[in-house]
């Protein structure tokens, strides 16, 4: 039995790295344990690929530009912090939860009340947007943390 | 007990019984007036149950005012210019203040009117006339921003206007002030048949609401004072009231006061399309503006029209009837079930209340008592259906509650009177402070009225409030219709004269108000809808900005290179998709009036810098923590420099794009 579980164990690690190795864009993980704060995301689980989908990081970005850069910078302090690695200091569920419930986030969740305070200006994700726009703007900003690129090549 | 104190006991018993009774009647007063607090208290947080719109007179607006708390929400500029928005200086939207005689930056609004079908208020749009330089706007009820302006050629005093037919299928324009017709060079005291009248019908597209002068009837040059259209059974007819039948060009106040009766002209506007349809019509050159404002494009755009059609009451028998009425009637109002036809007899102390059905049997028997200049005069006596006899002094206007009860407005006694439209027995009586003009009931000249409240538009203040110098704001009375007494609830100031107003319940139109300009769909072609589109462009003395504007920058925020001589156009775009986040923005020595930039939204100031120096630009509406700091800077170098053209802002720096 024991035997057989080997095997088991060496095919299954065979095909992840089988499968690492087709990830043209590997991401970098948020380390695990990381608040989710309040929101639709509060009590579920964002499941992660370890690539990066890279079609729609770039969808991601160019929601970015037309609706984020007005406000936000990568690597710069502008009206909102910058986000060059945002998705390894948050999970991926407090992020959804700030652009789906920024209004309760802003006020309530103490992360999020800090950096108000600190900034100062109340963060207004557009109306337009929806939850699949913010997935992809995440993914962006997860190509941005995995290649240190601002621009999806 | 000696007499001296008897009579003491007795002056004390006295007074302490008169203390008593005044005791009282303060209470019963304070009870009454705790009673109408209730009525109109609206709670912190809670909305009031009707928009009611009031016209802002020689102020040129539309008021928006809340009802019953009587709070002004909203003050939309129609016919003047508004330096809240910069509405009528920016390129954007001063081709709405378009004439064909110019460009004109002031008008006197009387009557709003809101859009109807089967009689009814729809909440679709909102009508108001200019009564100076002939002119009709529509106001969209979704942004609540003026959308349309139409000129009314061949007029002159557009004050019988805008009134609209069951369906909206047209509006009401007529001439109070007649003038020679074509206009043109005459010795005024040859008034008597050379000045004329016309009484005018803008078609309404049922879909997009754009107007369109579908024709217009010369008239004798009588004053036509205002209008309503008919409803139900007399749904093809429009009603004008008239005086100055004496056709008197001089001291009015006296030489148009002669006859008994001056008359209200029925004009059955079914006919005069089948008269138009069968090229009964003249057609005159007389040019008129026509401006609507494109909602995609943030702009408005004007053109001159020199083409309408008149018709001539004798090319078109049928189209018009007078029907005569005491003396120099005010205003004409139409019962609800549209039976009934009033002239509020303005110098007359009983008003005749005309049946519209003995109307038509009037005209199938040609009960005639004459003409004027051919139009047929309906018999007196074959028409009136009954009298309201000593209603009051100086009746002006009727609403109606909707449950068979009228309400006139009586301007010399102040006060408002409630009658049957049926007997016309008087039921209860008010007094308003002071001098009341219109009144309105919402809904209350439609077919179906909400008779919870009248509201008195009163012509003069006096000591209603705390004075303010020689000038005081005209005055608004709310009074409750829903019992067998009405009970006076509330005064507010307003806005200019509010001649006349309309009002519906919030809940119609509430929930469908914008809240922002979808910045996507936004085609302003100087739009810059992304802060890397920032640029600006010379184009010989042209300077384009594209500029934008969020919390709390604009980009760019420093501009070098403008020389004295050139023209600036910055053109800012409101990146926000935000409710309630407008900018403002407002250059040194401009000599326009800020921009109010709504979220979404692209807006223009003209600039022309007259001295070399730096000026300072900043945004006027407090839009954040960080509001203070939205400012920036145009550097102005002289006409012969050659300074170097570049911007900053957004942590950027860019070249201008010469053209």
């Amino acid at each position: 039995m024991k035997k057989y579980l080997g095997y088991a164990l060496a095919a299954g690690l065979v095909f992840a790295f089988a499968f690492a190795a087709k990830c043209e864009i590997p991401a970098k993980m948020p380390p695990p344990g990381l608040p989710k704060g309040i929101g639709p995301y509060a009590k579920k689980e964002l499941k992660l690929d370890p690539c990066i989908d890279k079609e729609l990081a770039k969808k991601g970005e160019k929601l970015f530009e037309q609706y984020c850069s007005a406000c936000h910078k990568i690597t710069e302090r502008y009206v909102g912090p910058p986000l060059k690695g945002v998705t390894l200091a948050r999970s991926p569920e407090w992020i959804m939860n700030l652009l789906l419930n920024t209004e309760e986030m802003i006020w309530n969740d103490p992360i999020a009340n800090a950096l108000l305070q600190q900034y100062l200006t109340v963060m207004r994700p557009s109306p337009d947007m929806t939850e699949e726009d913010f997935r992809a703007v995440y993914e962006y900003l997860r190509y941005v943390d995995a290649t240190d690129q601002v621009k999806v090549k | 007990m000696n007499k001296g104190r008897v009579r003491l006991a007795v002056l004390l018993a006295l007074v302490a019984a008169l203390s008593f009774v005044a005791i009282g009647a303060r209470k019963v007063a304070t009870k009454l007036a705790k009673d109408a607090a209730q009525k109109v208290y609206v709670p912190p947080g809670e909305y009031d149950e009707f928009y009611a719109f009031l016209s802002g007179g020689f102020n040129g607006q539309l008021s928006v005012v809340g009802l019953p708390s009587g709070r002004t929400l909203k003050n939309i500029g129609v016919f003047s210019v508004n330096p809240r928005n910069g509405y009528g200086y920016s390129p954007e939207t001063k081709p709405l203040l378009m004439t064909s005689h110019g460009f004109l930056p002031w008008d006197d609004t009387h009557h709003p009117e809101l859009s109807m079908t089967n009689g009814v208020p729809d909440g679709r749009w909102i009508f108001i006339n200019a009564n100076n330089t002939p002119r009709v706007a529509r106001i969209d009820l979704k942004y609540m921003e003026t959308a349309e302006i139409i000129e009314i050629p061949n007029s002159a005093g557009n004050h019988p206007s805008s009134f609209v037919t069951e369906n909206t299928e047209y509006i009401t324009a007529g001439t109070r002030f007649s003038v020679p017709l074509p206009q043109r060079d005459i010795p005024i005291d040859q008034y008597k048949g050379n000045f004329k009248g016309t009484l005018s019908f803008i078609k309404v597209d049922p879909d997009t609401g754009k107007m369109s002068l579908a024709f217009q009837i010369l008239v004798p040059g009588f004053d036509y004072d205002l209008a309503h259209c008919g409803k139900g059974p007399s749904k093809d007819w429009c009603f004008f009231t008239s005086y100055n039948t004496e056709e008197a060009h001089t001291l009015l106040e006296i030489n148009a006061s002669q006859h008994d009766k001056d008359f209200i002209a029925a004009v059955n506007w079914k006919r005069a399309e089948e008269c138009i349809k069968e090229g009964k019509y003249e057609t005159w050159h007389t040019p008129y503006a026509h401006n609507w404002y494109d909602e995609k494009k943030h702009m408005a755009f004007s053109e001159i029209i020199k083409e309408e059609k008149v018709i001539k009451p004798e090319q078109c028998p049928g189209v018009i009837y007078y029907i005569p009425t005491p003396k120099s009637p005010h205003g004409v109002d139409v019962s609800p079930d549209g039976r009934f036809i009033l002239g509020n007899g303005k110098l007359s102390a009983t008003m005749a209340v005309h049946s519209f059905e003995k109307m038509l049997k009037a005209i199938k028997e040609k009960k005639f008592a004459g003409d004027a200049y051919g139009i047929p005069i309906l018999d007196y006596d074959a028409v009136v259906d009954h009298h309201v006899k000593n209603v009051c002094l100086g009746p002006l206007h009727t609403e109606s509650d909707g449950k068979g009860y009228a309400y006139t407005s009586c301007f010399i006694s102040s006060e408002i009177v409630k009658w049957k439209w049926e007997t016309g027995e008087i039921v209860d009586r008010i007094p308003v402070y002071y001098s009341v003009g219109h009144l309105m009931i919402p809904g209350g000249d439609s077919a179906k009225p909400w008779g919870k409240y009248v509201l008195a538009l009163n012509k003069i203040t006096k000591d209603r409030y705390l004075p303010t110098g020689p000038e005081l704001n005209q005055s608004a009375q709310l009074i409750d219709i829903t019992g067998d007494k009405m009970q006076l609830l509330l005064d507010f100031p307003t806005l200019g004269e509010p001649h006349y107003a309309q009002a519906l319940p919030a809940s119609m139109i509430k929930d469908k108000q914008a809240k922002i300009y979808n910045l996507k769909e936004n085609e302003h072609p100087y739009a810059t809808k992304s802060e890397k589109d920032v640029k600006v462009v010379r184009k010989g003395n042209e300077v384009h900005v594209y500029m934008t504007a969020i919390r709390s920058h604009f980009v760019p925020d420093n501009i070098e290179g403008v020389k004295v001589g050139d023209t600036v156009y910055f053109h800012v775009t409101n990146l926000e998709q935000d409710w309630d986040i407008p900018h403002g923005f407002a250059v040194y020595g401009a000599d326009v009036p800020n921009l109010l930039i709504m979220p979404g939204q692209t807006l223009t100031l003209v600039w022309k810098p007259e001295k070399p120096g730096v000026y300072p630009f900043y945004c006027t509406d407090f839009c954040s923590a960080l509001h203070q700091e939205m400012q920036g800077y145009v550097r102005v170098s002289p006409a012969d420099a050659n300074p170097p053209m570049i911007w900053r802002g957004g942590g950027k720096e860019g070249k201008w794009i010469v053209e």
